[in-house]
């Protein structure tokens, strides 16, 4: 399942001793990661109960939120805590463009653009050809419905245009925020399995948020517990 | 670069993704526009058909002096280096300008008949001439459209004339031969006048006053002089706006004028009211615009603020993110003015027709030139500048981490 790092290469994610506080007052949260690695290939499942954190660190690993404290935070030969600290919100940008892809819980696509223009968007953006998020959604087997705008698509084709963005322009990193929270459970489990499969082709790492330890055991996902700690304010989280 | 095309790829594919608040927008901007280019136009057309009619005829910018002077070389010299002098020349006293002119047929012609006219000195510069001389030489002259028509005349005719003075009660005429340069149109001068070299008019009336005048052979008791003090001139200002200062330089210096001041500076008064008050009414109109367009194009990122969130997401950066919005306003604006380009053409035709019974020749109800299209344009988009920064400003505070929480 999980493949290892091969020796001497650096994780593709490498976290340790961050924290990141979120609101003020009696609203305020900390999330304490001490300790995270994730490779090539990963499956890695965030569960926890709501209000855990799971959220939290996804927007760390998206790169939309600070952390306030990173012994360290590599995102493979890239120091993201230091982008972090040296406020380079364009850097910081291109990586997500180049090296993550994102599952979002309804698709997250954008409704003026058709499945297909959605699905090449990350490859436009990138300046590369267009052709892999076509072939995409033939295997995705979406292509049919792909100049259909997304409101007219039902939810379980649109996670399949999402997963299609997702992967197009082979991220290191995907990450999906309960992909299949919309969907029945036929459907959840068919989305999983595409996510899954065509990931596992691409070598991509995914890492999935998720409420449903048993969907994300059924595929073959390493399950890592974001933990409340004694304080209800705070959560920990660690995979070494 | 490549982000600021795509966002621009985009920010159309929103607009026609969302065709009917884009049309909404865009009507609105062209329903304020049009009326406002219509009305600059009616505004435009109006003043510019008075002050062209005006400009056209250089009879307006004269100051045609009443009564006789004295008036010596300083009082000229002083006159022509005036800025808003375009023309003068010193006149002789009305009496000495008349003169007597007929058709010449040749040898063999009957006797041609005669009529009375009255002369005008002309020299180079003559706004009547174009700015050239309508007597370029002694034996030559042009004759107004009534004139000519009194004497049968055209272009290149031989005239002669008399020019007559009393000696003890016996009349002394003198004939000299002239040739017509040019017969000016009937709008430039009403009166049966002929343009003459100013020394023909000098002639005459030192051979009136009794002096032997060499320069044509004409003979007299008293030796050739030249004259150091004339009776009056032909003065022309250099634009409607100097016709007035012109005729206060003449009261100064004790010389009674009449002018078209009055009718000049009540259609300047009619174009400066006009003017201000298109400004005012354009104002509120821009204002107005302006205030809708913010509102509409601020509601529009609020609504687009999870669409911008995923764009972040997805790697495009803040800068580029602002670019969406502000790409929007533009677009929105430009063709906001294309269809008030439409709205205005349609309007003028309707105006242009509905005036067109009471319009002479070459008169227009409506008039825009290219410049003013141009600087409608810029306007237009200037007032679409506001929104797109404060919208561009919102778009670019998009957090990313809101396409992660759904909305």
């Amino acid at each position: 399942m999980a493949a290892a790092a091969p020796s001497g290469t650096p994780p593709l994610i490498d976290i340790a001793g961050l924290k990141v506080r979120r609101g003020r007052g009696a609203g305020a949260f900390t999330l304490e990661v001490t300790r995270f690695r994730a490779g090539a290939g990963d499956r890695i499942a965030i569960i926890g109960p709501s209000g855990s954190g799971k959220s939290t660190f996804l927007d760390i690993l998206a790169l939309t939120l600070a952390p306030d404290e990173a012994e360290r935070f590599r995102l493979g030969v890239i120091d993201a805590g230091a982008l972090w600290q040296a406020g380079d919100s364009g850097e910081l940008a291109d990586l997500r463009a180049q090296g993550i892809g994102y599952v979002l819980q309804t698709g997250g696509l954008l409704g003026f653009l058709s499945a297909r223009d959605n699905a090449r968007l990350p490859l436009r953006l990138l300046g590369r050809p267009v052709k892999a998020a076509d072939i995409l959604l033939e295997r995705l087997d979406v292509a049919r419905i792909a100049d259909r705008k997304p409101a007219s698509l039902s939810i379980g084709q649109r996670q399949r245009v999402a997963i299609a963005r997702a992967l197009a322009h082979r991220p290191p990193i995907v990450l999906a925020d309960e992909p299949t929270a919309s969907l029945d459970a036929a459907n959840a489990a068919e989305a999983m399995r595409l996510l899954t499969s065509t990931a596992a082709e691409l070598g991509c790492c995914v890492i999935l948020v998720t409420h449903d330890e048993k969907l994300a055991a059924d595929t073959g996902f390493d399950p890592v517990f974001c933990r409340p700690g004694s304080d209800a304010a705070a959560s920990s989280l660690e995979r070494a | 670069m490549r982000a600021a095309f795509l966002l621009f790829r985009l920010a159309i594919a929103d607009l026609l993704h969302d065709r009917l608040v884009s049309l909404c927008q865009i009507i609105m901007a062209a329903a304020v526009v049009a009326p406002l280019l219509l009305l600059f136009a009616l505004k435009h057309g109006v003043a510019t058909t008075l002050l062209s009619e005006l400009r056209a005829n250089p009879e307006t910018l004269r100051i045609r002096p009443v009564g006789t002077y004295r008036l010596g070389e300083a009082f000229f010299k002083d006159l022509a280096a005036r800025s808003e002098t375009a023309f003068v020349t010193p006149t002789t006293r009305a009496i000495a300008t008349q003169i007597y002119l007929g058709l010449d047929r040749g040898p063999e012609g009957r006797r041609p008949t005669m009529f009375d006219f009255q002369m005008l000195p002309s020299g180079d510069g003559d706004p009547i001439g174009d700015g050239k001389s309508l007597a370029p030489s002694r034996h030559a002259v042009s004759l107004s459209a009534r004139a000519a028509w009194q004497l049968q005349a055209v272009d290149g005719d031989i005239l002669r004339g008399i020019i007559e003075r009393n000696r003890n009660g016996r009349p002394e005429p003198v004939t000299i031969e002239l040739h017509v340069l040019k017969v000016l149109p009937e709008h430039m001068d009403l009166s049966a006048t002929v343009y003459v070299h100013p020394d023909l008019l000098i002639a005459a009336e030192r051979y009136r006053d009794g002096f032997a005048v060499p320069m044509f052979g004409w003979e007299g008791d008293r030796d050739w002089a030249p004259m150091d003090t004339f009776a009056s001139f032909r003065l022309y200002a250099r634009d409607l706006e100097d016709v007035a200062d012109l005729a206060d330089f003449a009261r100064a210096n004790g010389i009674e004028v009449r002018t078209d001041a009055d009718r000049i500076a009540g259609i300047l008064a009619l174009d400066r009211n006009l003017n201000a008050l298109f400004i005012i009414i354009g104002a509120i109109a821009a204002a107005g615009l302006g205030g809708a367009l913010m509102a509409n194009m601020v509601a529009g990122v609020e609504r687009k603020r999870r669409a911008l969130a995923v764009l972040g997401l997805l790697g495009f950066r803040r800068g580029a993110l602002a670019a969406f919005p502000m790409w929007q306003a533009g677009l929105l604006a430009g063709a906001g003015f294309l269809l008030s380009l439409v709205l205005y053409g349609a309007g003028a035709a309707a105006v242009q027709q509905h005036f067109a019974p009471v319009l002479r020749d070459g008169q227009v109800a409506l008039a825009l030139e290219n410049w003013h299209f141009a600087v409608a344009a810029i306007l237009t988009l200037l007032l679409a500048a506001p929104p797109a920064l404060v919208t561009g400003f919102k778009a670019a505070g998009t957090e990313p981490s809101e396409a992660l929480r759904e909305i």
